[in-house]
């Protein structure tokens, strides 16, 4: 009985544009011969998302003064602070020789639209700027201007939703700073890196 | 002595592939990245935003990038030690419509690296990156826009 060992052929063929790799394995222990052909066609496929965001462009509106509310101002200099650090509600705290009177006020507050991600926003703030009285001349100073950013929607639905932006900040008290209204200005600005 | 001819048979594989046989169960296809173009403004006149198999970003026209994530998509076909040599050939479709709402843009130019055409070797692996061009239309409406496509890979 004739014994073959078992061998492997490879052979490249070339037909038309792609190459085909033909490889049998032939082994044969007796009469018989076993055989296999290996290299089936088959396929693979995998599905992918393509996915983009249009947004209509960086805008920033406000919704609400900074608005400190009333206070009363001692012999001693203080200062009265509003703010919102959580960005959804606004308080306000006082030092010094200042005394906290009325319920009303409030932290500034924007809708910021277009920001591709909230976290990419850049909020530019004063170093400082002044309230001078109405009918007067008398001044206050107003520093330590900060920002809070929070989105007012969650979720895939809400690429066209605003993002909240609050500002609050500390105002100087005088000694005996007169009474009346103080007024003044300042300017955010928002940019996304 | 008698003899012996050993006949190299060659499977004639029809490169006509309608034939769609089941997964050699070694070899394997997963994607790791979606294909993401990230954020942009639309601008008044129509643009483009490529993302080429690298990942590199760049835009024309009316469109403005603003920074973001964005990815070429990317999937990975490995061949296990234990498998048979083999050829890979890669199919992409021209192009994909992905929307928002009834709001759409087209993706084409829709381009694989390695490749079309290449081997995948027992106990080997490759990556396999893809790119596109996104089509962007004047004035295009705001939203997040999404849609799918499908990589085929052929296995000789």
């Amino acid at each position: 009985m004739n014994e073959r060992p078992f061998f492997f052929a490879a052979r490249l063929r070339r037909i038309g544009p792609a190459v085909v790799v033909c490889a049998v394995l032939l082994g044969v222990a007796s009469a018989g011969a076993q055989q296999a052909q290996a290299g089936p066609a088959a396929a693979a496929r995998q599905e992918t998302a393509a996915n983009a965001r249009v947004v209509p462009g960086l805008a920033i509106q406000k919704t609400q003064d900074l608005d400190v509310g009333e206070v009363r101002a001692g012999a001693t200099a203080g200062s009265v602070r509003v703010g919102a650090p959580s960005g959804s509600s606004s308080d306000r705290s006082a030092s010094g020789g200042v005394a906290l009177t009325g319920s009303t006020f409030s932290a500034a507050q924007f809708q910021v639209r277009g920001a591709g991600e909230a976290s990419r926003v850049h909020v530019q703030l004063p170093a400082s700027t002044t309230l001078s009285r109405v009918g007067g001349s008398e001044t206050i100073l107003v520093q330590d201007f900060q920002a809070t950013i929070t989105p007012t929607c969650s979720g895939p639905q809400c690429a066209a939703a605003p993002l909240m932006l609050s500002v609050g900040a500390t105002l100087r008290i005088g000694a005996d700073q007169v009474s009346g209204s103080y007024t003044g200005t300042f300017t955010v600005t928002v940019n996304e890196f | 002595m008698e003899e012996t001819r050993w006949r190299i048979a060659c499977c004639a594989v029809a490169l006509t592939i309608g034939l769609c046989a089941r997964l050699p169960a070694q070899v394997t296809l997963n994607k790791n990245r979606d294909l993401a173009f990230g954020s942009m403004i639309a601008g008044t006149s129509a643009g483009t935003v490529s993302i080429a198999t690298s990942g590199a970003v760049t835009s024309t026209g009316g469109v403005t990038l603003i920074p973001s994530t964005t990815s070429s998509a990317a999937f990975t076909l490995a061949n296990p030690a234990s498998g048979t040599n083999r050829f890979y050939f890669i199919s992409l479709p021209g192009s994909v419509t992905i929307s928002s709402g009834s709001s759409t843009m087209t993706v084409n130019g829709i381009a694989n690296d390695p490749p079309n055409i290449g081997a995948i070797n027992a106990g080997t692996s490759r990556v396999i990156n893809v790119g596109a061009t996104l089509n962007v239309g004047a004035n295009q409406a705001s939203g997040v826009y999404t849609g799918t496509f499908t990589l085929t890979v052929f296995l000789f």
